[in-house]
This record gives structure tokens, sequence and C-alpha cells, in this order.
């Protein structure tokens, strides 16, 4: 554990950008602070409750290429990936391993492109001393300060104008090494320090069991109002840093061209429309119900997590105002 | 590490018309490199460099071990480029995906196959896997009841014929209307199934064709007494990735690319009404 000044980090991050891209909070124009590859490291910022879009699409990014073909022959190439340190995750966020990683990892086949992505990634997670209004990380037992989560996590002290930082890995241990400043004994007084800031964070579920919940309410008059709101406009799944679904699809002709995945969102009528036209889940109301289901009963079922982190990003970027805390409360 | 959306090579060796309405063709593909081997049910991503891939039920028996056969209907894109394809021409494929039938647990048992239109083509591949030398002295009485609209769209005509001239397999062949010159049973597939009433007893009932047929064989079934876990079909999505990963093709927690596309009833039933 060590604590530093924000010029001494600054400092361990310009060097570390020798061999990694560093991706960090910055003002982007108008988008508020978001996650971006540094160009000029005067322009990081610590100042934000959460950047605008979650890390997600640095290890599954919105379109990647899956291979490339010529005269219809697919051109073999090791598509060597990209060393990066994403550094102001918040423990929220990057909790959407445990949905990812089940998904490309640990259920059979491994997809490659994201475990090589993942493994070459370093993550260091700055723990929450603010909060918003739309954040509820706690109903899914998150701490939202998360000193325990990433290769690297650190907690900015107002009032030492500090950051207190500590390794959680392997990777981690190696890294920190690097980082030229004093230890620090007072890590956990620090962190106790700001427990309570997050004491207005509701946890909506408690002890409640949703597999039970749901499993009786698969249909039901509930279905039958909480979706009319939605256009179905898909922007809750891709700011969702758990949302996976994606799309293969055909980019050139077979003199020259490639094969490529991009972001689909399930919130999309054409997501399952056949070939013939029909469609299993063909109004908004099947639609939502299936988002919701994913989130919070099909994913416990697959691996005994939940689809959501309680970041509040579907919340605040909804033009209809759909609350998914509000959803939950409906149902239990 | 493999790159999972990689799909391996194989060569037209033969692709004719199938159907008499010319919509379905059936194409015979020889492994060229890479080979892979699979079970009555599975399926694979068929894949035109340039245009897509989409997923096919493989419709051979796993035992022609060179090559491996689909009967494809034309609809889309990727479809379109497959009935252009010649003899000699190389295609992508990525497979076996999916389970497949519970050929283990359906030793010792009757088995009765109820197929509708073009659905028929995994189950061509369950009963010539069946109907195998090897295999066949494992099921008891194979019963195949199939229905096309008419007579030009039944499948594998030939392999029909051959069926029904064998003492190891009972088969009712019917259409929707009567037509001249056609002799076997007229009736739609739930009918027919009612009027041949298999008995339930040690009995597998392996259902597959359009939703609508489904939908009413079922309750046929049920009222004949077959069990719901022994009420076997393969369901259909759109799919994308073949492997689990995409997440398109979920019904209830299922992605029914991996987890099926065979399911039984009793598994079905405990899921949204989203077939």
């Amino acid at each position: 554990m060590k604590k530093a000044t924000k010029s001494d980090f600054i400092k361990f991050l310009k060097d570390l950008s020798d061999s990694y891209e560093v991706i960090a909070p910055q003002k982007i124009a108008d988008e508020g602070i978001d996650l971006s590859p540094v160009t000029d490291f005067n322009k990081i910022t610590f100042d934000y409750v959460n950047t605008e879009r979650s890390f997600k699409r640095f290890i599954f990014p919105q379109s990647q290429e899956l291979f490339k073909f010529e005269n219809n022959k697919i051109v073999a190439e090791k598509i060597k990936p990209k060393k990066q340190v994403i550094v102001g995750i918040r423990n929220c966020d990057i909790n959407n391993f445990k949905v990812l990683d089940y998904n490309f990892i640990e259920k059979d086949p491994v997809d490659s492109l994201y475990k090589d992505a993942r493994d070459n990634t370093i993550f260091i997670v700055g723990a929450c001393i603010k909060n918003n209004s739309t954040c509820f990380c706690k109903t899914f037992k998150i701490n939202p300060l998360g000193v325990e989560s990433g290769d690297l996590s650190y907690l900015f002290d107002d009032e030492s104008k500090e950051f207190y930082i500590k390794a959680n890995t392997e990777k981690g241990t190696e890294l920190i090494k690097k980082l030229k400043c004093k230890a620090a004994s007072d890590f956990d007084e620090k962190v106790k320090k700001y427990e309570t800031n997050h004491d207005n964070i509701p946890d909506l579920i408690e002890d409640k069991d949703l597999v039970e919940i749901f499993s009786g309410q698969l249909d039901g008059d509930k279905w039958e109002t909480i979706f009319q709101g939605c256009v179905n406009c898909g922007i809750c799944t891709f700011y969702c840093p758990t949302c996976y679904c994606f799309d293969i699809e055909e980019e050139g002709k077979f003199w020259k061209g490639r094969r490529v995945r991009n972001w689909d969102s399930c919130m999309f009528s054409i997501y399952s429309k056949e070939t013939t036209g029909h469609n299993p889940r063909p109004t908004n109301r099947e639609r939502y119900r299936n988002r919701v289901l994913h989130k919070f009963y099909y994913q416990l079922k697959h691996n005994d997590s939940y689809g959501c982190v309680g970041c509040g990003r579907c919340i605040s970027n909804c033009p209809t105002n759909i609350d998914i805390r509000k959803i939950i409360k409906t149902f239990i | 590490m493999k790159n999972v959306y990689i799909p391996i090579e194989m060569e037209v060796e033969k692709n004719y018309f199938e159907t008499s309405d010319r919509m379905i063709k059936t194409l015979k593909l020889k492994f060229i490199d890479e080979k892979f081997e699979f079970q009555p049910g599975q399926f694979c991503e068929f894949s035109i460099l340039g245009k897509g891939e989409a997923p096919f039920g493989i419709a051979s028996s796993p035992h022609v071990k060179d090559s491996i056969e689909f009967s494809i209907n034309r609809a889309g894109v990727v479809t379109k480029a497959i009935h252009e394809l010649r003899v000699g021409d190389i295609v992508g494929m990525r497979g076996p995906l999916g389970n497949y039938y519970p050929v283990d647990d359906m030793k010792g048992h009757n088995v009765v196959v109820i197929g509708g239109g073009f659905a028929f083509t995994t189950l061509r591949s369950l009963i010539e896997y069946m109907l195998h030398e090897k295999y066949r002295a494992d099921y008891k009485d194979i019963k195949v009841i199939y229905g096309a609209r008419n007579p030009g769209l039944l499948l594998y005509k030939d392999l029909l014929d051959n069926w029904e001239k064998r003492d190891d397999i009972e088969t009712y062949f019917t259409i929707d209307q009567a037509v001249e010159g056609w002799e076997k049973l007229v009736g739609f597939v739930p009918t027919v199934t009612e009027q041949v009433a298999p008995s339930p007893e040690n009995c597998y009932a392996i259902v597959c064709g359009p939703p609508i047929m489904i939908k009413f064989t079922l309750p046929v079934l049920l009222k004949l007494g077959f069990p719901k876990d022994k009420i076997i079909t393969s369901l259909e999505r759109r799919m994308k990735c073949g492997i689990g990963k995409c997440g398109r093709c979920n019904l209830g927690e299922h992605y029914i690319c991996k987890d099926g596309p065979v399911f039984n009833f009793s598994q079905i039933e405990k899921l949204p009404n989203e077939v």
C-alpha cells in the first residue's frame, strides 16, 4: 500500500504509457467525463462520480473484426492484442466481469478475442467518494469503495489530497513497484472514513431470492404495463456494462472483406425476427420482459450472479425515463 | 488460442433440387483438411465469405464420415448464395454445434418420429442412424409419420421408398390434400398421428416441424399418454454465433444453439411462452 500525490500518480501513468496504452477519465467536449486513450496526461481528471460509459468497450469493442478474407480464403493472421491500462474504473462497472467472464471465458468454448483483450489489460479501480441519485450498486452487494477490486485500486483522500493505492493481484503487485512514493500505513483508516459517504445508496433486494420471485411471474399482469413507455431505442443495452449481445456481419465482398461482430440489442424488433417473418418476441412486452428476466432471473440461473451492477446508466440515459429500480420493486 | 469464429473449408460435391417447387436444394459437402464427427440432431454454421453465415441442421447420417449433407430452403441472402453454389466450390463450416437427439436414452425403447415439411432434415439423420446395422438392434419398433403439403414437397423421396420396403420400420406418409396418383395417406400430421395412435408404452416421440404442426401434435401425444419428458423436439431461433456467446437465440435461460436445439416438453413448458 502506498500513498501518492496527484503528480506522482500521473507520472506513474505516464511512465506506463511506454509499454501500454493508457485509458483514463478525461473531459470529452459535451459528453461529460469519459474513459478515453490519453494523449495529454494533464487532461486526466478524477473529479467525477462515474464515467459516461463503462470500460466494457475496451475489452469487448462495439465493432470488432473476427477475421479477414481475400479471394474466398480466410487470411490467417494472429491479431496481436493491444496492451492497455484502464484507470478510474468504478467498482460497480468492474463487477460486470461476473457476467462477461462467465459468457466469454468460463462457458465453453473460450472466446479468444475477449480473453486476449482482458488478459492484456490492467484494471485500476478508483473508490467512489460521492455517488449519484441513480446509484444502486448496494442492491447487488457491491461496495462503492471497492478497494479489493481490479489489479490496483486507489482511494483519493480529499483532505490530504493524496491517492491511497493498493495492489490486489500479482499483476498489480508488480506494477505498484514502479510507483515512486511513500508507503501508506493508514490505508484501512482512510477507507473507513469514507464508508458512511454511501449510506444513502439503497439495497432494493436485501436478502430476497429473485429466482424464486421471478419463477412464479414469467407471465402475468405486471408485464402488461411496465414496458409501455419503452420505445425500443436500445440505449439501455448500449450503456449497460454487462450486456454482451452481438450480431455477426459481413463487410466487403468475397474477394476482399472481413467478418465483424457488432453490439446488438435485444430491445430491437429485428433482433429475434426470423427470415420467415416469424418473431418469437413480437412486441415491446416480450422484448422488455426478456431484458428484465435476463438481468434478474436468467443470469442468476446461469452462474448465480446478477445481470446488473447498479451503475444507473440505463436510468439516466433512458429517453422515456424508465427506471429499472421501479421495475425491480414492482416484482419483489 | 483458437479463434472460434473461423470456419473450416469444405468442398461442394453434389447439389440438386430436393423439392418440386425448386426452393429446397440438397448439398453434399466433402471435408478437405479438417474433419469433424457429429450426432443426429446437431447443426452447423454454413458460411459463404462475403455473404455471411447461417445455421442448418445436418441431414446426413453420422456414419457417413467423409461428407455431410444439408437441405436448404432459399429464403435470404446466405441461402440464395448457397443455392448458387456449383460443384467444386469451397464453403466455410463451423460445427458440429448444439446438443443432439437422446440416442443413448432412447436405447431399448420404441421410437415414433413425427415430421412435417422441410423440418425433416435432422429427423432423416436420426432415422438413418437408428436403421444402421450397427445400431438397429438397440432400438425396438420404429415408426415414422411424415407429411408435406403435396407429394412434391416431401424430402428424400428415394429414401422414403427404401424405408417403405424394409420390414424393420413402419412408415406413414401423408399429404394435406388428395392429388391424383397419390396412394398413401391424406390428412394433416396431427390427425394422422391420432389415427396411427402409437402406444406410449416404453416409447419416445420425436417431433419436428412447423410451429403450427407441433402445436396440434402435442395435445394428441399427451392424450395418447406420452409423458412430457419423452416428447422430444428440436427448436429453431435466429442464431448468429452458434456457440452460446452472442445472446440472440435465448428461450428463457437456455441458449438454443448451445443448450439445444433438442429439448423435451417438460423443459419447454417451464419457460416463457416465446417459441
